[in-house]
């Protein structure tokens, strides 16, 4: 975490510094150990930890509670169609709005119902729990209703920017005006990576743009999960006690870069007695890849496991060596945020060798925790993986960085961070926003 | 700087005179080549236009809430085809598809404020509000519309403008003839000139006309309106029908302002009426409301009267004032005093410079 500050947070507050803040969703788990993405969450629980009364606003999914506590999290799910079982923007655990849009006809009609009935809700939030502020995750509808809220209400505002919703919101007909729009109207914008937050630069017509409001903040990870003193144990179990391991977790999908990667393995050549590679996920090009790695007869030194349960995916972290993100960005511009997987192979202790896109670069700091390469090159992920594999001091030594880093991804501090945020908004706007209008009519 | 200025049609009304003048001013003004962007191609006021090179594009579209978007992707296309360098758009509905449009294509916007907040409807102000964000810089055309807003950051006051000397010399030369032969030369005439709406309260007038109620004066309503049959029907109860004329639309507005001895007013509600100016331009007293705009207008005892609103005895009360004074002092005053802060080249000139600082 290059360039960050880091700030403890040692005063107690008072209940009269507890913030009020309402967080817009779209992505929120329905029930307790739902599947779905649950990040937002694990925000909210850190949030309350740090004095600020969270209230999520997340589309309403059939069978979910209209109104619960999670964790002492309010939640309120609001409904836009009627039966509920006929809502299908919000698929939720289909990775949110925007593939179900593209999924269902039905969405799209549904789409204006549930802006309309996210505003309402927001209204009667916004008057019924008193919010000072609103976090709005996501560009669109959430950005942009909450951008109407600090203008009409002069709310403060802080917007959380997410991949999907600016890549894709950059292709809409009236993508900028959105995204200038969004950003006219919030005080403080969180992007989860310095990728993102150029891509959102890039796409606002805005002359001049504030830099000092951007703050990167990828969203957190749960380092305390893994149990790296049981990796002896872990390896001799496994009978793998003398090679050298690297991993991949991840779809297998174009944007991950698996290619780039097995032909760095084939450029290696080195005995599969000292180095393996582990390859953790399925996806759309599984078929193809696995036969690309016989092609190259990688068959003895290259496992792919397909899906694994949570617990073997855990294990995996703890026995492996290093981790290696390969992704690229495909011709449609597509690429990644900041990978999931990076903050756990810190947690784990892995280092990570990662390319120079989407987010990597912002947490992988080269020669510190892990290494850079450019994207797309084999020849230069050989080189980094050989140093790795050769010179087990350097492994250990990156290994301790990574744990470092994995504490400032952790969740505790980028609650920490984001309340920090809200607060710093709040109290900048310490003078009350409007004035009383001096009466025009005699 | 090639200068877009954006207006749903150029109809006789103020907002639409101050983009003409505007435009006017700017064509014969080094470093700005004006364009008016007209939501629908429409308007007397384009006649003026027609014997300069100043080009109106028309987006083809007639500007209501459902159309806005319609609205904004072909002034976008405008923009980009034009390549315009920043937007100046003019009541509601233009700026919301003029924000939407700039934004877009990054160029920037400043939107004028003709009226009062009040006077909107409930549904064009929640839009202008929640697009507010997207202008670089608002102008309001008096102190009295800007603190009409609770939120007055990035707020100015540039004056609507006049061209007075124009304005003079054709109400000089306006053929009077027709409206003369209908009373004396003798005869004082006031004349009120506004749409026959709820808030110009020209129902004040009648009664202020019959309470003052002298012999030989005449009263002109030039206007028309949904108001226009209950204003009639009031005047025949009161029967003052050979006393007041209420002309309905009119083609020309300036000889009756060459008739007149006095321009009155009992509006509630105004952002800076250009009709005031145009009274002044013509050498005539005023007797107005006390309401915001106006004030700024009108200096009370100099330039005319301020009477409260919903007052018609003290309108009657100056009436017979005008009537029975030599007010040809009050109207030299006028006159200079709308051309040296109203004329349009004084106010083309504060645009200007606003122009160079956002773009």
């Amino acid at each position: 975490m290059a360039g960050q500050t880091h700030h403890t947070m040692t005063t107690t507050q008072t209940p009269s510094d507890t913030l009020r803040v309402l967080l817009m969703a779209t992505t929120f788990p329905r029930w307790e150990d739902d599947t779905m993405p649950k990040f937002i969450h694990d925000l909210s629980k850190e949030l309350e930890t740090q004095s600020v009364d969270v209230f999520v606003l997340a589309p309403h999914y059939p069978g979910a509670e209209r109104k619960e506590t999670m964790s002492g999290v309010t939640v309120y799910r609001y409904p836009y169609f009627f039966p509920f079982k006929y809502q299908k923007v919000a698929l939720q655990g289909h990775g949110g709005i925007i593939p179900s849009l593209k999924q269902s006809p039905i969405a799209m009609l549904q789409l204006p119902l549930l802006i309309a009935s996210l505003t309402i809700h927001t209204l009667w939030i916004y008057h019924t729990e008193r919010i000072d502020l609103i976090n709005s995750h996501w560009l669109v509808p959430n950005g942009v209703i909450a951008g109407v809220f600090a203008t009409v209400f002069g709310v403060d505002h802080v917007l959380s920017l997410h991949a999907r919703g600016v890549l894709f919101v950059e292709k809409l007909p009236f993508g900028s005006t959105i995204g200038t729009y969004a950003y006219r109207t919030s005080d403080a914008i969180l992007p989860v990576s310095s990728h993102i937050r150029d891509n959102f630069i890039g796409m606002i017509n805005e002359s001049t743009t504030e830099v000092d409001k951007f703050q990167i903040q990828p969203m957190g990870a749960h380092s305390t999960d893994y149990d790296i003193a049981s990796k002896p144990d872990l390896r001799a179990d496994r009978d793998v006690e003398d090679t050298v391991r690297g991993l991949f977790v991840g779809r297998l999908a174009k944007k991950k870069g698996i290619r780039y990667l097995l032909d760095a393995i084939d450029l290696a050549q080195v005995p599969p007695d000292d180095f393996q590679l582990t390859i953790v996920g399925t996806g759309p090009l599984k078929d193809e890849l696995q036969n690309y790695a016989s092609t190259l007869e990688l068959n003895d030194q290259v496992t792919f496991t397909g899906w694994v349960s949570q617990e073997e995916l855990h294990d995996q972290y703890v026995l492996s060596d290093f981790v290696v993100v390969p992704s690229i960005e495909t011709a449609q511009g597509d690429t990644e945020g900041m990978p999931t997987v990076i903050s756990e192979a810190f947690a784990a202790g892995n280092p990570v060798i990662g390319t120079d896109v989407g987010g990597i670069p912002d947490v992988v700091d080269d020669c510190s925790n892990g290494f850079i390469v450019p994207q797309k090159q084999p020849s230069k992920l050989v080189a980094k993986m050989r140093l790795l594999i050769d010179d087990a001091e350097l492994r250990a030594e990156l290994s301790n960085e990574a744990l470092a880093t994995a504490a400032e991804l952790d969740w505790s501090r980028c609650g920490q961070r984001y309340a920090q945020t809200f607060r710093s908004v709040c109290s900048e706007r310490s003078t009350p926003r409007s004035t009383t209008p001096p009466s025009v009519q005699s | 700087m090639k200068l877009g200025l954006l207006i749903n049609d150029l109809q006789n009304g103020g907002a639409e005179r101050l983009v003409t003048d505007l435009a006017l001013e700017f064509c014969q003004t080094d470093g700005i080549e004006p364009h008016i962007l007209l939501a629908h191609r429409g308007g007397d006021l384009l006649s003026s236009l027609a014997p300069t090179e100043i080009q109106v594009h028309g987006l083809d579209v007639d500007i209501s809430t459902t159309t806005i978007p319609q609205g904004a992707h072909a002034l976008s296309e405008q923009l980009e085809r034009l390549d315009i360098d920043l937007v100046h758009s003019h009541l509601s509905y233009s700026h919301v598809i003029g924000r939407f449009a700039c934004a877009r294509q990054g160029v920037p916007n400043v939107s004028t404020y003709h009226n009062v907040r009040a006077h909107k409807p409930r549904l064009k102000r929640l839009a202008e509000r929640t697009t507010r964000s997207l202008s670089d810089c608002i102008v309001c055309v008096s102190e009295g519309v800007k603190q009409s807003y609770r939120n007055r950051e990035g707020m100015v006051v540039i004056y609507n403008a006049i061209d007075t000397e124009g304005f003079r010399t054709r109400v000089e030369s306006a053929d009077t003839s027709a409206l003369l032969s209908a009373h004396s030369n003798e005869t004082t005439v006031f004349l009120n000139v506004a749409r026959c709406v709820e808030q110009k309260r020209q129902g004040d007038l009648i009664q202020a006309f019959a309470e003052f109620d002298a012999p030989d004066t005449h009263l002109y309503i030039v206007g028309d309106g949904p108001r226009k049959q209950q204003l009639e029907t009031l005047v025949s109860e009161q029967e003052l029908s050979d006393r007041i004329t209420i002309t309905g639309y009119v083609d020309r507005i300036e000889p009756y302002y060459a008739i007149a001895d006095a321009f009155v007013s009992s509006s509630s509600m105004e952002g800076l009426p250009s009709t005031h100016l145009e009274a002044k331009a013509a050498q005539l007293p005023i007797i107005s409301t006390n309401i915001p705009g106006v004030t700024e207008l009108v200096d009370h005892g100099t330039d005319g009267y301020l009477c409260a609103v919903e007052h018609p005895r003290e309108i009657a009360n100056y009436m017979r004032t005008v009537h029975t004074t030599d007010t040809g002092a009050m109207g030299r005053q006028g006159f200079e005093s709308v051309d040296n802060e109203f004329s349009i080249g004084t106010i083309a000139t504060e645009h200007a410079d606003l122009y160079r600082r956002v773009v």
